[in-house]
C-alpha cells in the first residue's frame, strides 16, 4: 500500500508540472507567485551573464549551449507553474557589460559556476516556504539542475 | 514529521526504499571502478547510507516501521566494466532523485528540506557520472526531460 501511495505522489509531481491548470486559483496563493517572479528575475540575470560570457568567449558557445537551453526550459516551466501569470518581464534585464567578464576563459566559466551555486542555494527558502507542494518540487528540481550545472561548469573550467 | 499526512510518510518510505537500492547498487558500482572514480563512488555510497539512516530515524519517530532493504536487487544490465558501472550509478541517482522530488511535493518543512538537499545531491552525482544533466532532475515527466 505504501508503494502504491508513493507512486501516486510521484505521478502528482510529474503530472502537475506538465499542466498549467494545477488546481483552482485559490490554491495558488500570491506568495508562491511572488517567489516565482523573483526566481524569474534571477533567471533573467543568470541568462544575461551567460550571454555576455559567450559574447566575450565565442568558443564557449557550444559547451554552454545546453546550459542556456535548460535555463530557458526552467523559465518556461516557471511561467506556467501557477495560475497567476508572471508580472516581471525577463527581457527587461540589462546584460552585464562584456568588459566585466574575465578575459580568462576558465575564470569566466568559474564565475558562471559561482552564479549557479548562488542560484541553487537561494532556492532553499522558496522550497521551504512554498504553499504548494507541487511548486516546491518544481523549484527543488530546478535547484538540483543548477547544482549539477555548478559541478559541470567547474569540470569545464578545468578543461 | 510533526502533524504530517500519510502521504508524506508514504513518500518517505519510497525514498527509503530507493536509498536501500542505491546502497546495494553502489557496492556493485564501486567494485568496477578504480582510482578517483572509486573514491567518488565510496563517498556517495556513504552519503546514501547517512540519508538512509536519517530517513529511517524520521519514519521511526512517527511510530511507523521503516521499510527494510530487500534481500536482493536485480541489476538492470550486466556490469562488466567501468562504463557499465557509471551508467548504473547514474540510473540509481535518477531513481533517488524521483523519490526525493515526490517527498518534497508531499512533505512538510523538515521533509522538504531533506528532500531538496538529497535531490540536489542526486542531480550533481548523476551529472558527475554522465557528464551532463537533465533540466528537471526527479521530475521524469517534467518539461524538457
Amino acid at each position: 500500500m505504501l508503494a502504491a501511495a508513493g507512486l501516486v505522489a510521484a505521478a502528482a509531481v510529474s503530472g502537475c508540472t506538465r499542466n498549467s491548470s494545477d488546481g483552482p486559483a485559490s490554491d495558488r496563493p500570491s506568495a508562491d507567485a511572488a517567489a516565482r517572479d523573483r526566481i524569474l528575475e534571477d533567471k533573467a540575470a543568470l541568462l544575461a551573464v551567460y550571454a555576455a560570457t559567450i559574447e566575450r568567449h565565442p568558443t564557449l558557445r557550444r559547451p554552454l549551449d545546453s546550459f542556456v537551453r535548460r535555463h530557458a526550459a526552467h523559465v518556461d516551466a516557471l511561467r506556467h507553474a501557477l495560475a497567476a501569470t508572471p508580472t516581471s518581464s525577463p527581457t527587461m534585464t540589462r546584460r552585464p557589460h562584456q568588459a566585466r567578464i574575465s578575459p580568462q576563459r576558465s575564470t569566466a566559466v568559474l564565475t558562471l559556476a559561482d552564479a549557479e551555486q548562488e542560484a541553487t542555494d537561494s532556492r532553499r527558502s522558496v522550497v521551504e516556504s512554498a504553499l504548494s507542494g507541487t511548486f516546491a518540487a518544481l523549484v527543488a528540481s530546478i535547484a538540483a539542475c543548477e547544482n549539477a550545472h555548478a559541478l559541470l561548469l567547474r569540470a569545464e573550467a578545468d578543461r | 514529521m510533526k502533524g504530517t499526512p500519510k502521504r508524506e510518510l508514504a513518500a518517505a518510505q519510497t525514498a527509503l526504499a530507493a536509498e536501500h537500492a542505491a546502497i546495494y547498487g553502489y557496492a556493485v558500482v564501486g567494485a568496477h571502478l578504480s582510482g578517483d572514480e572509486r573514491a567518488r563512488a565510496i563517498a556517495i555510497y556513504q552519503a546514501h547510507r547517512r540519508r538512509r539512516d536519517e530517513l529511517a530515524r524520521l519514519i521511526a519517530a512517527e511510530k511507523a516501521p521503516p521499510t527494510p532493504a530487500a534481500s536482493a536487487y536485480r541489476v538492470p544490465f550486466a556490469i562488466e566494466a567501468a562504463p557499465d558501472a557509471r551508467k548504473l550509478a547514474a540510473q540509481l541517482e535518477d531513481g533517488i532523485a524521483q523519490a526525493y522530488a515526490a517527498l518534497v511535493a508531499a512533505g512538510g518543512k523538515d521533509m522538504r528540506d531533506l528532500g531538496a538537499s538529497a535531490l540536489a545531491a542526486a542531480a550533481a552525482a548523476a551529472a558527475g557520472w554522465r557528464g551532463t544533466t537533465t533540466a528537471f532532475p526527479g521530475l521524469a515527466g517534467g518539461p524538457g526531460n
